[in-house]
């Protein structure tokens, strides 16, 4: 059983690393945490399996759309919230996202309903043995299409000039700008990239689990957060791995704990976390107290 | 200071807004029914349901003439299973001279909630589907019409251990009340029935979709049938599930999974999924055939056992009235009187606690289309 | 403003208004005020913590959950009286506080925020998974309500003015800190938190305070409502609460009296009032919480500079101070 639950696991913690990707890359960039996020992964889902179930499409053709539309919704976000307020107190975009947030939700449950939907199985369940455990199709499914999207970022950020810019402007960037880089390109540029992932992580979980609803993206998002401050908030890698990290813990805390408090525990690790080593796995570490 | 001074103008006009709301007393012409009920929110296709039904009903009994020619309005709150929307609007309710009795809510939290109020007023509160044991513990107007899980729960384990021959079973339920009252129960049946129960775990609603480490691990326990305390989209997901990672365990529930949408979501997955239910659009009774056809006209789908649950509701109130009650009190009075009442779900009478026992069948998914288990 | 305020007349004329409102408001208006003040309470509770110490925090509806739950337990259980289950929930929700706050009084802004979540998160699913203790999911029904010498006060007259009074003393009392010591050292850590430690103020100590007075009023108002309503469930203090609360606080405006006793109030009496829009209840809420921090990020009496000064000015820097900043030694 142990091996079930870690692959189970780490089928989870892809998509909760595709999804933290998306606030590290915000955050690295900007230093502000985007609490709806976790409501583009939501439009995702919806995005992509009214593009499934109307529209017919394949399921790549579905997802690509799907990123894009959900790119787009990230650079609205960007341009409605973020700059406005880039020059008001922190406190600003953070109630305001939550104010997005929760507007997202409920304008997606009276658009939708709010019942669970779901389409007709649209990825085949087959399962292939693996040691004592298995695994089955749809979560080679995940693996696969996460990894590729995480190497494409990857390939973007190390190997483009936007991703050049990206990293420049991570780092310092008031220097970048003085460089030439256009910041409200990189700044927009980043929350598409992340908003995409995050879409795209919408369309896989509702693959998967073949459910989509409209709160999915609250407690996804702030997992997904979890992950990301677990990896050291800034860290693409990090999140990744803070992800993965915590679809396992989750997994096997439900099995060896308690089925009921497997919320908790991410709360927990998150809390352990900023008490112990806030810088997370890969975050910079603690400079000179003051 | 002039905004402010508007600022304080608005809160005052609101003010003034709200007491007229809350102290009006509508023309005593009217006669209506509340409804209180998740309209929004996570449980709005439940009160949907509710409100479908009972607009059936009085539909038909305006038709009919009506309550001694006036006619029957509904008036809806939208508690959004929120126990706190649910004591305002039993507020409201109360002080609306015009509605003579209230259905809902459909969760027992904000069923509770309301309770207090409706019965400090002495207006008859009468739940479809609010199966806590306590809840008619509440006062003499409180009253509801669904079996309880007390009385469900034995059953369904019943029919896992003797007519299913089942000896080790597995449970999964939602952690809301509902979902604890029934697994209680059916965990209990079974120990009565003399089978094993080899895991129960619980998940919370908002937790996601994701039942895989709950099923593993009931996997490695090598139950013989799985027991689903859930309503029905939960239902057709973890039969789904099951079915993916080859875990082909038989599966069995209540009565809160029957519907169209569990064949719909769960397709080959719900194959051979047993239920009890109290209500059948199968039933070949008059009044069952005459409500799912009119329903089906009106809305285009087949009830389900909310909806029923609601009509039987409504329909008993509106027999209360129809026999001459004038008032809420004689209302209560003849509502709690009513014996062998012919409902969609079932003959019904209301025992001296308000609650009643009905008639549950067991059902199966055979061929993708709900039949009735014979043994 | 204060012009009103001042107005002798005006003000005796609301005074008198609200005493005498339980005789002409009808049951409906009298419980929608009632619940109207327990949110005055609780906003004036969370906005000495975020407001005017500038400490944001997102998980509040913990302490009004466990005042609730302490209150109704000791109740039920042990039998005892509201008058005493009223004070100790109060005392064991800033019991809570000061456990939340030592921990991450290190913590700034997101991080503060994130693990106030998180807290909040945690107490919710505490209450609803340690079934033994509360019951979980099923909640507490039947919390009896509060008596004296064996008389029942169980109406809404006592309700109201109970709560008028209740009301009353937190703003006395927040007034009173405010312009005390104690409140000029949380300005001082919230306009600029460093300046305020080289100026020799023991910053911990007084952020620990505010968490624990803050906790005590939401604890308070948690036990009004648990008798008031007699029946309490976990899914009432969840994070959507959390974010109501905090909607209050922003509407009105942050470190201001009078801005959480108007945020509290519109945004109470306002959906009551479109009962029949209420489908849009929450969407308008997260309008208003875009709305205000869009054009007005002081809420509609906040201080221009107060409240959102000190809270700015610890930007983050996104290289490798992002963490240095985070948290502040």
């Amino acid at each position: 059983m142990l091996l079930q639950q870690i692959i189970n696991g780490l089928a989870q913690g892809s998509i909760y690393a595709l999804v933290g990707i998306g606030f590290a890359l915000i955050f690295g960039v900007l230093g502000l945490v985007h609490f709806a996020h976790g409501e583009v992964y939501m439009l995702g889902a919806f995005f992509g399996f009214a593009l499934i179930s109307v529209f017919h499409l394949g399921v790549v053709p579905a997802l690509l759309i799907a990123i894009i539309a959900s790119a787009i919704v990230g650079i609205l976000v960007e341009r409605l919230v973020f700059k406005p307020l880039r020059k008001a107190p922190d406190v600003a975009p953070m109630v305001c996202t939550l104010g997005l947030s929760v507007v997202l939700q409920n304008v997606a449950m009276l658009v939708w309903g709010s019942d669970t939907k779901s389409v007709p199985d649209v990825i085949s369940g087959t399962v292939i043995p693996f040691f004592s455990a298995h695994i089955s199709t749809s979560q080679i499914l995940i693996f696969a299409i996460s990894l590729v999207l995480m190497l494409i970022l990857q390939y973007i950020l190390y190997r483009s000039k936007l991703g050049r810019a990206i990293r420049a402007t991570a780092q310092n960037k008031d220097a970048a700008a003085l460089m030439g880089v256009n910041i409200n390109k990189v700044i927009s540029a980043t929350f598409a990239l992340g908003s995409g992932l995050g879409g795209a992580a919408g369309v896989l979980v509702g693959l998967y689990y073949n459910a989509f609803y409209p709160t999915m993206g609250f407690m996804a998002g702030l997992k997904a957060f979890v992950a990301t401050v677990l990896g050291g908030l800034t860290s693409v890698p990090g999140a990744v791995l803070g992800g993965l990290v915590l679809g396992v813990a989750e997994n096997l805390g439900a099995a060896y704990i308690s089925s009921g408090y497997r919320d908790l525990i991410a709360f927990v690790i998150l809390i352990l976390v900023l008490l112990i080593k806030p810088s997370g796995f890969f975050g910079r570490s603690l400079q000179g107290k003051v | 200071m002039k905004k402010k001074m508007s600022l304080l103008l608005t809160l005052m006009l609101i003010m003034g807004l709200l007491s007229g709301c809350g102290n009006s007393s509508s023309q005593s012409k009217e006669i209506s029914l509340g409804l209180t009920a998740p309209m929004t929110g996570d449980y709005a296709e439940y009160g949907n349901a509710f409100k479908n039904a009972i607009e059936l009903a009085i539909e038909k009994a305006n038709a009919e003439g009506g309550i001694n020619g006036k006619k029957l309005k509904l008036v809806v709150g939208d508690s959004k299973a929120d126990p706190k929307e649910a004591a305002n609007i039993a507020q409201k309710f109360a002080a609306d001279s015009s509605i003579q009795a209230v259905i809902g809510d459909f969760t027992s939290t904000a069923a509770f909630a309301g309770s207090p109020i409706y019965q400090k007023n002495g207006l008859v509160q009468l739940s479809p589907t609010s199966s806590h044991p306590d809840f008619t513990k509440g006062g003499n107007f409180i009253f509801r019409n669904i079996s309880t899980q007390a009385d469900e729960g034995p059953i369904v384990a019943k029919y896992a251990v003797n007519d299913l021959h089942k000896k080790k079973i597995a449970v999964i339920y939602i952690n809301n009340d509902w979902g604890v009252v029934a697994k209680d129960n059916f965990v209990k049946g079974v120990q009565d029935a003399g089978g094993e129960i080899v895991d129960v775990e619980a998940y919370l609603p908002e937790q996601g979709k994701d039942f895989s480490a709950i099923l593993t691990k009931i996997r490695d326990k090598n139950p013989d049938m799985l027991y689903l305390g859930c309503m029905y989209t939960d239902g057709a997901l973890i039969a789904q599930q099951t079915r993916k990672i080859n875990f082909n365990i038989d599966l069995i529930g209540t009565a809160s999974l029957y519907s169209d949408e569990l064949l719909k979501l769960g397709g080959s997955a719900v194959e051979g999924f047993h239920m009890t239910c109290s209500f059948f659009p199968g039933d070949q009774r008059p009044e069952v055939q005459d409500f799912v056809k009119r329903y089906n006209e009106k809305y285009s789908k087949n009830p389900t056992m909310f909806a029923a649950q609601a009509y039987d509701a409504a329909n008993m109130i509106i027999k209360a009235l129809k026999e001459g009650a004038t008032d809420r009190k004689s209302l209560r009075d003849k509502l709690a009187a009513i014996k062998d009442f012919p409902g969609v779900t079932g003959v019904t009478s209301f025992d001296e606690n308000r609650n009643v026992k009905k008639e549950i069948s067991k059902l199966v998914v055979k061929d993708g289309k709900y039949t009735p288990f014979t043994n | 403003m204060n012009d009103i305020f001042k107005n002798k007349y005006l003000l005796g004329v609301m005074f008198a208004g609200l005493l005498l409102l339980p005789f002409i408001a009808g049951d409906y208006l009298l419980r929608v005020i009632i619940v109207a003040g327990i949110y005055v309470i609780l906003t004036l509770s969370l906005n000495l913590v975020t407001g005017y110490t500038g400490q944001f925090c997102l998980g509040w509806a913990a302490f009004y959950g466990i005042g609730a739950y302490t209150s109704a337990l000791l109740a039920i259980n042990l039998k005892l009286s509201f008058w005493i289950g009223l004070p100790v929930a109060g005392i064991m929700a800033a019991l809570f506080g000061i456990a939340l706050g030592i921990p991450t009084m290190r913590l700034k802004d997101i991080y503060l925020a994130i693990t106030t979540l998180g807290f909040g998160e945690i107490i919710r699913l505490l209450l609803l998974n340690w079934s033994d203790l509360t019951r979980g999911s099923m909640g507490l029904p039947g919390i009896p309500a509060p008596s004296i010498f064996g008389i029942s006060l169980d109406n809404n007259y006592f309700y109201y003015y109970f709560m008028l009074v209740l009301v009353c003393i937190v703003i006395l009392a927040m007034e009173r800190i405010i312009d005390s010591r104690l409140g000029r050292a949380l300005s001082a850590i919230r306009e600029d938190e460093l300046a305020a430690k080289s100026m020799g103020i023991n910053t911990t100590r007084y952020k620990i305070i505010a968490f624990a007075v803050g906790a005590f009023f939401a604890g308070i108002a948690g036990s009004f409502h648990a008798h008031y309503s007699s029946f309490i469930d976990p899914q009432s203090f969840s994070f959507s609460e959390s974010t109501i609360i905090l909607a209050m606080v922003v509407l009105g405006g942050m470190a201001s009296i009078k801005g959480s006793v108007l945020g509290a109030l519109i945004l109470t009496l306002l959906p009551e009032a479109l009962r029949d829009f209420s489908e849009y209840r929450m969407i308008v809420f997260g309008l208003i919480m875009m709305a205000v921090m869009l054009i007005r990020p002081q809420g509609i009496w906040g201080q221009s500079k107060a409240g959102t000064a000190g809270i700015g000015k610890i930007r983050f820097k996104a290289k490798g101070g992002a963490v240095k900043d985070a948290v502040r030694g």
